[in-house]
């Protein structure tokens, strides 16, 4: 599996989304499911998927679907 | 082994939370002004506190007597009251960034417990105290706070604080044989579990699970009760050998102090704590008793990140302990008498 693949499977799980439902607007608090709650589990999958371990301040600035990618860069994580 | 959220040794532990809370000042400063107006009534130096006894401070009444919040009201997603002795409720503002730090720390600070893999959760509460409510109480905020870790969730009791043999009898079936959490407020375990007149044979079969309890010492302690004889009653009656105190206010929720295996609380990367002089709130040595001064470097949605409480203590530095937890630990002693309170009406 692909690192995007993985990324996007973290989304969809957490969340219980479709793959079409993974776009630049998917951002937190857009959808119920992402509240902070689901924010905790999207880490919680991102972290065991790409076995890192995230500082507070990535965690809470991880805002958005595509800005995510951008985070997971700064951990030796290449999704694009 | 050294876990994580303990892992700083004190001068990198120092320097960053320093940083952090200056930081924290300066935010609340130019977000809130009732707190700007009042660290300007005291000259505060804002955001150049040399080290933790100069940062400002608030008395943990402060926010019963006033409405405090950095963010604009729409941010809010959840208020959190705690009943006062006085009668006056604390009002704590939590906004979307602070309630993941919160989220984020606690499962950091309880992962160092109980791995990284989630456990069931046995609540000793009613059902209802897992309402996600947008207003909600400091005890229904912990509940949700450690269900959030669990794999799966079953409270003791029913509406009527009862006891729900049947349900614990499921979960111990289902979870009983290897490890999970239990979860509660030490006087509803107490009066439910405790006094209660329940089959021995049932409550032997929760001795694999690891014991998180805290709030309401004071009516415990009005029984006489201490927490040794709580540890030995859980112990001979029930095999409970996992026994975890906890201490957190609602206007620092998430940077608990949880007691280690060794009975000491140590401070996370995520707080810190100083003890004070009850007469003239110099700042005291390690082992001296005193008022507990405690910092959290979480709340961003309300100015609670450096608070006067009314609990007396002491602490200990730069502590080896065997747990593998470095960071400052605090020893909780009981609240502040009544005819004592009056000398934190001064600070205020």
């Amino acid at each position: 599996m692909s690192n995007r693949e993985k990324y996007d499977n973290a989304f969809i799980e957490s969340f219980e989304i479709k793959k079409e439902a993974l776009n630049k607007g998917l951002e937190y608090q857009s959808i119920p499911q992402w509240d902070s709650v689901g924010h905790m589990s999207l880490v919680a999958a991102l972290e065991d998927t790409f076995d890192i371990m995230m500082e507070m301040d990535d965690i809470v600035d991880f805002g958005s679907y595509e800005t995510g990618i951008g985070t997971l860069k700064k951990y030796g994580v290449d999704v694009a | 082994m050294i876990r994580p959220p303990f892992e700083l040794n004190a001068i990198k532990k120092s320097e960053l939370i320093l940083a952090q809370l200056n930081k924290l000042t300066c935010h609340h400063a130019d977000n809130c002004d009732t707190y700007k107006r009042y660290l300007d009534a005291y000259g505060v130096d804002i955001g150049g506190a040399n080290d933790l006894a100069e940062l400002p401070y608030l008395p943990a009444r402060a926010f019963k007597e006033l409405d405090l919040k950095s963010v604009v009201d729409k941010s809010i997603t959840k208020t959190l009251t705690s009943s006062g002795t006085s009668g006056l409720r604390s009002r704590i503002h939590i906004d979307g960034r602070t309630s993941i730090k919160q989220s984020r720390a606690l499962s950091e600070i309880l992962k160092s417990y109980i791995g990284v893999k989630k456990l069931p959760l046995l609540i000793i509460d009613a059902p209802s105290m897992g309402d996600n409510a947008s207003v909600f109480s400091a005890r229904s905020a912990g509940t949700l706070g450690f269900s959030g870790l669990a794999s799966d969730k079953v409270f003791a009791l029913d509406e009527d604080f009862n006891l729900n043999i049947k349900e614990i009898e499921r979960f111990l079936t289902r979870f009983g044989d290897s490890e999970f959490m239990i979860f509660g407020f030490t006087f509803l375990i107490w009066q439910s579990l405790v006094i209660n007149d329940v089959p021995d044979a049932l409550l032997r079969r929760m001795a694999n699970g690891r014991l998180f309890h805290g709030g309401g010492w004071k009516k415990l302690s009005s029984l006489g009760i201490s927490d040794s004889t709580f540890k030995n009653e859980l112990f001979s009656r029930f095999g409970l050998i996992n026994i975890h105190n906890y201490y957190g206010m609602a206007e620092q929720t998430g940077s608990v102090f949880i007691e280690c295996e060794h009975g000491r609380m140590h401070a996370s990367k995520y707080s810190e704590v100083l003890i004070r002089n009850l007469n003239d709130f110099e700042v005291l040595q390690a082992g001296e008793k005193g008022v507990i001064q405690v910092f959290s470097s979480l709340p961003e949605s309300y100015p609670g990140h450096s608070i006067l409480t009314e609990d007396l203590g002491w602490i200990e530095h730069d502590v080896l302990c065997q747990c593998g937890r470095n960071g400052t630990a605090i020893h909780v002693e009981g609240r502040i008498e009544r005819a004592e309170i009056r000398g934190c009406s001064d600070v205020y």
